[in-house]
């Protein structure tokens, strides 16, 4: 007799609430989307960044946990990219050029994180990264040009990490006296009173016909004839950075002499010291005021002015010969730089072309920003209040056209410009995001991140009237999401996949510590499925869009443990272990996908199954097992094997068994496989699959009968 | 305890009370705690008080017999032969006394500070020529001939002295990078060996006021020193693990400036030493700390 | 940090392993970041803290093994300011081979450069515990009388560049100086110069012995020592 079939011509993805929709999932485990057919492949796993087993784990394998990691993209097309990453403590760059794989240490002695706080965050600013834990001084880091192999190791520091910003104004330069010719008309002329040493005389002649170029140099008067003159000049130093990062000004520091009476014909230059930057200092500014001497009649004019910029940051004996009317433009105001106010950042962003940072632990609820263009130049006035009730500020990420701040008890945005003023406004004061590392932006969805209470995305924006809204994503797996351990949500880590177009994110669960179990939203089911045994600890995207990930154990769990970078791809392994002395793959991982308890119409009815089908495509001769459950038990009762391979016509050829010249390339064929269950009466219903086999689902139906008999009364109390 | 890693329980998994010990006894190993069981922020002074982590052990004690307002003053004599003799200042009776002794570890810090007041005496030109190695400098007299002044590179040392061999306090030798000036002929010692002294000038002669012209001048001026503060500071960071009873400060004199074999040195000049040549000490302070280097 | 309850165990409820799980999780979670609510008072000392955890101590010395004390440099120059010392043809036998108006004409000279190689940012304090000898002769010459031209030895203690104190400095001519300032700094391996700066010759000055024509010592640096001390908490 023709039983009722009920089709899922489309499958779901994971929904653990109950009553579970019709074509869900109550279990998907170690399953991604194919692009083909949109239907469940089992075709998951990762294997190691430098994929030749004769590399064993190298140069990873003296490594821990690899606490953060960032790819960053140099140059275009994937032309140039550098993997920054840190484990214990030191920062690495990974530096593969030329097909060496090796490992420099960039900074030695950083903050380890403790169990339940986030690891460094990257953030690219022109063509640079800036490092910041919250902890440590923000490093920015340089990785091209780097010196030649031989060199690398000794000299990679050199030039390729320095402290962002500066942090004090520059010192004041060391001005020399200025000795004035004296007026006495003897065959040795006398020197004036009072003179020591750490003076000068650099004499320029005022009248026409002694030296080219007369009067064009020197400062001051050049005429005593009726009575002395006074010259007093004040001088403040700056460095520029290769940007153009001006430090602080320097304090003022001034020099005077006098033009006695009855001496004329020359003017003078003042010499001085200049005092050296530190690293990353590629110039020197002067600036100097007028004549402020009270003969003067400048006087009054206490500005300073640009004189000069020495372009090198080694010579330190300098002198100023520049008159009072070639002076330069205004030196910018004592509010225009200031020492870096974030010396520990946690976060930062590029917005608006300024650089956004976080206060950091002291200073929470403060966001610093740079002037635009200038990321080690911070402006006194430039910082923005936040509201004490959002907790503090956990990550910065500039999307659409707002800076979006999340914190521990909220989400605000940061809107406008350097020019007419930067603003901040709350979207929500109840989201609270404890993992900076989950947040991404994910095509179709926002900004998509992990707080306290699940996985959500911000979408929409501020402009022309449309609204910013918050997005609950993580709804279906609700029970899942449980199991994430509260303290140790920091470690949390996600990022958006391109190659199979989903969002990844792996969280510590069940009192780990560590991520241990991953969660990826696939953007074309807009559903869940989890991933078991891949050991995440930090994780970022490359060029191609693939993932790669740092390991979260590594040598912690013993010598010549799985340690290292790692790729999210589709090699059937899940990493490899050392076994003698060869690298040894291990075996790919268990794929499981179990349908949800269907009731069948009614769940008071019994209901008898006959056969389910399911609908794959022909991945080969590779076992399917299925396994039909009933009413919640935990144990399924098993069918037969069934091969993937059209069930009513010639197998397709499969690899190891083909016949080269003989057997043809093949195309993959929906093929539908029904499967017989032999199971009494039951009110839900459901099927699992579980196999390390490359399998492709993309439906199922279910055939069964419904005698007319209804579950009986409950037990007794 | 480290890391616990426990799978969770499973449905379908039997109840089973080893497992749920097993369990239980994650938590309960004693002594086990570290750096993976603790958040940020997690370790703060209440955690770490009186449990010596940054100090060990201070001590203080006067310094000196003497009386503030210079009332009451010790003198220490000028040695008018070689070595001179160590006057120790209190005369036994104002040193650091450890009792059973402050163990300074490789992983520890002594550090030490002392201060006085003192008045150097000096009667006349005892250092002039034909005395040769107490300062004489030769100055034109803008005349033709040669005027003589003296460089005031003369003066007393108090320096710091320890025992390391008993609480009996008997047997005191200079701390380490410090010299005692009881060797060589005229005694001296070398300036990398004055880590631990603090120097009092000894008298103090110069040009006229206004005379000097060209490089040349004809008139001195004395000036008698009156009292002044001194201080003086020591800090040891052992290389192999030290045992100290006591410290103490002695002073001697007077010595000038020299140079020989590589070194610049002071050379203890006996010749002007006589009871018209003295230093005057009041009283100060001699501390102690003990701390650890990290 | 601590956490209340997520499952009591009751009588004739079903043995969940979920709920247990839940209660068991965040105990665990607990464990894994005990806050400072948890740990107990008075009960975190060397022997279970990591070195420099609360404060960490750079001294100059100690170099080498058999040399101890805690004098800047090694060898016989130990403690001294090497930037300005005058040669054995130069100087006269009865002083120090050091600052000569002939070697030296002003400006700052760093005598001692000491890196805090893993500063982790926070209070720092530092001291200069030293001698200086300086000739004081010629102060008060024909063209220096008002003002004189006061002999000192200037010192100045500058972190990563920026003066971190700096003193007028001793004007005895044999004395002995501390100098020490403190301050709060950014983590980094900080750059500490140790300088010195001598007041320049004035016109009328005497700078060389008219019977040997020897240079004559101006000044001179010595005994030299210096302590870092930074507080992270």
């Amino acid at each position: 007799m023709q039983g009722i079939t009920q089709q899922f011509r489309e499958l779901g993805a994971v929904v653990e609430f109950l009553p579970q929709p019709a074509d869900s999932f109550g279990e998907l485990q170690n399953v991604t989307v194919d692009p083909r057919t949109f239907g469940w492949s089992t075709r998951v796993g990762y294997e190691k960044y430098r994929p030749n087993p004769a590399n064993k784990f190298e140069p990873f394998h003296t490594l821990g946990p690899i606490d953060s990691l960032f790819v960053y993209e140099q140059l275009s097309s994937g032309k140039r990219y550098t993997i920054l990453f840190e484990s214990a403590g030191t920062l690495y760059l990974f530096h593969e050029v030329g097909g060496v794989g090796e490992k420099y240490a960039l900074q030695t002695g950083r903050t380890i994180p403790a169990p339940g706080e986030a690891a460094s965050q990257y953030t690219a600013i022109a063509d640079a990264v800036l490092v910041t834990n919250g902890r440590d001084t923000p490093v920015v880091i340089r990785p091209w040009p780097l010196p030649g192999t031989t060199h690398m190791a000794g000299a990679l520091k050199l030039g390729v990490t320095r402290p962002l910003g500066f942090s004090a104004q520059a010192p004041s330069p060391d001005l020399l006296g200025v000795q004035t010719i004296s007026s006495v008309a003897t065959a040795a002329p006398a020197s004036a009173d009072n003179v020591t040493g750490d003076s000068v005389t650099l004499w320029w002649p005022a009248e026409a016909g002694a030296i080219s170029d007369p009067g064009s140099y020197g400062l001051g008067f050049a005429d005593g004839t009726a009575e002395a003159k006074g010259q007093q000049f004040r001088y403040r130093v700056s460095y520029l950075m290769e940007n153009g990062s001006e430090s602080p000004l320097s304090d003022e520091v001034s020099v005077q002499w006098e033009i006695l009476k009855n001496s004329a014909g020359f003017r003078y230059c003042v010499g001085m010291r200049l005092p050296i930057g530190p690293d990353g200092v590629v110039a020197r500014r002067i600036y100097r005021t007028q004549n402020v001497d009270v003969d003067s009649p400048t006087y009054s004019d206490t500005d300073c002015y640009l004189i000069d910029t020495v372009r090198n940051n080694t010579e330190d004996l300098w002198f100023d010969a520049a008159r009072s009317t070639a002076v330069g433009s205004l030196a910018p105001s004592d509010l225009a730089s200031v020492p870096m106010p974030s010396p520990r950042a946690g976060t930062a962003a590029v917005y608006q072309d300024c650089l956004f940072l976080d206060g950091g632990p002291s200073d929470p609820h403060t966001l610093y920003f740079s002037t635009p263009g200038l990321p080690d130049q911070f402006g006194g006035a430039d910082f923005i209040r936040l509201s004490a009730p959002g907790g503090a500020v956990v990550r910065l990420f500039a999307h659409y056209r707002v800076l979006i701040v999340l914190r521990e008890n909220g989400v605000d945005v940061v809107s406008g410009d350097f020019i007419s003023g930067f603003s901040a406004t709350t979207v929500t004061s109840q989201v609270a995001c404890r993992s900076p590392h989950t947040v991404d932006q994910v095509p179709g969805l926002g900004v998509v991140f992990l707080a306290q209470d699940g996985v959500y995305a911000l979408q929409g924006g501020f402009d022309g009237g449309s609204e910013m809204q918050v997005l609950r994503l993580s709804e279906p797996i609700k029970r899942t999401l449980r199991r994430l351990t509260p303290d140790c949500a920091a470690r949390a880590v996600g990022r958006y996949s391109p190659m199979d177009r989903a969002f990844h994110c792996y969280i510590p669960v069940d009192g780990n510590d560590r991520p241990n179990l991953g969660l990826v939203f696939h953007t074309e089911k807009e559903g869940w499925s989890t991933r078991t045994g891949f050991p995440v600890g930090s994780l970022d995207r490359m060029h191609n869009g693939q993932l790669v990930f740092g390991h979260n154990t590594g040598v912690q769990a013993g010598a010549d443990s799985e340690s290292g970078l790692f790729i999210l791809s589709q090699r059937r392994a899940m990493g490899g272990r050392i076994e003698g002395d060869a690298y040894v793959e291990n075996g790919p991982p268990t794929s499981i996908l179990k349908t949800a308890w269907l009731d069948l119409g009614d769940a008071q009815i019994q209901k008898r199954v006959q056969y389910a089908t399911l609908w794959t495509m022909t991945t080969g001769s590779v076992d399917v097992d299925a396994y039909a459950y009933k009413d919640f038990q935990r144990v399924g009762i098993a069918s037969r094997s069934y091969l993937a391979q059209p069930p009513d016509s010639a197998n397709l050829p499969v690899y190891d068994s083909a016949i080269i010249g003989t057997d043809e390339w093949e195309d993959t064929q929906l093929v539908p496989l029904r499967i017989a269950v032999a199971q009494q009466s039951c009110a839900w219903f459901a099927l699992e699959v579980s196999t390390t086999d490359d399998l492709l689902f993309v439906g199922w139906e279910v055939e069964y009968r419904m005698p007319p008999t209804s579950t009986i009364a409950g037990k007794r109390g | 305890m480290s890391r616990i890693i426990r799978p969770r329980l499973e449905p379908g998994q039997s109840i089973d009370a080893t497992d749920l010990n097993t369990r239980f006894t994650d938590y309960s190993q004693s002594g086990a705690i570290d750096e993976a069981n603790h958040a940020a922020g997690s370790v703060d002074l209440p955690q770490i008080r009186t449990e010596n982590v940054i100090t060990i052990d201070s001590l203080r004690v006067k310094l000196g017999t003497g009386v503030y307002d210079h009332s009451v003053f010790e003198t220490v004599p000028s040695a008018t032969s070689s070595p001179s003799a160590l006057y120790e200042v209190g005369g036994g009776s104002t040193r650091l006394v450890f009792g059973a002794g402050w163990t300074i570890g490789t992983g520890d810090i002594l550090r030490v500070y002392w201060d006085t007041s003192a008045e150097p005496i000096v009667s006349g030109r005892p250092y002039a020529a034909p005395v040769s190695d107490a300062g004489l400098v030769v100055i034109d007299d803008k005349a033709g001939g040669q005027f003589d002044l003296n460089d005031c590179l003369a003066c007393w040392v108090l320096h710091l002295e320890m025992d390391v061999t008993s609480a009996g306090l008997t047997n005191w030798v200079p701390v380490p990078g410090q010299g005692n000036y009881q060797s060589g002929t005229p005694a001296f010692e070398n300036t990398s060996n004055m880590a631990a002294q603090s120097i009092v000038p000894a008298w103090l002669e110069y040009s006229a006021q206004g005379n000097a012209v060209n490089g040349g001048t004809d008139d001195r001026t004395l000036k008698a020193l009156q009292w002044g503060g001194v201080s003086g500071a020591y800090w040891l960071n052992p290389t192999g693990s030290t045992t100290i009873y006591g410290l103490r400060i002695v002073a001697h004199g007077i010595y000038h400036a020299g140079f020989a074999a590589s070194s610049n040195r002071l050379n203890l000049i006996a010749s002007v030493g006589a009871a018209a040549q003295k230093l005057n000490l009041t009283c100060g302070q001699l501390t102690a700390i003990h701390q650890r280097i990290g | 940090m601590k956490y209340w309850t997520n499952h009591q165990a009751r009588t004739n409820q079903t043995t969940e392993a979920d709920q247990l799980n839940a209660e068991l999780r965040s105990s665990q979670s607990a464990i894994t970041t005990l806050d400072r609510t948890q740990t107990p008072a008075q009960a975190y000392n060397n022997t279970n803290m990591v070195t420099n955890a609360v404060r960490q101590v750079w001294a100059s010395g100690g170099q080498p093994a058999g040399l101890q004390g805690p004098l800047w440099g090694s060898g016989t120059t130990r403690g001294e300011q090497g930037n300005a010392r005058a040669t054995a043809a130069n100087t006269l036998g009865t002083q120090f081979r050091a600052v000569t108006y002939q070697g030296y004409n002003g400006g700052w000279r760093t005598a001692f450069t000491q890196l805090l190689v893993g500063f982790k940012g926070g209070h720092l304090h530092i001291e200069w515990a030293g001698l200086a000898a300086i000739f004081p002769a010629f102060q008060q010459t024909n063209n220096n009388n008002y003002p004189p031209n006061e002999k000192r030895m200037r010192l100045r203690i500058s972190v990563a560049g920026v003066v971190m104190v700096e003193r007028l400095g001793t004007s005895k001519s044999m004395d002995s100086f501390r100098i020490f300032g403190s301050g709060l700094y950014p983590q980094g391996d900080l750059n500490v110069e140790y300088e010195w700066r001598f007041t320049p010759a004035g016109q009328d000055d005497a700078i060389t012995d008219d019977s040997t024509n020897r240079h004559l010592m101006q000044a001179h640096v010595f005994g030299s020592k210096v302590l870092a001390i930074a507080r992270y908490r």
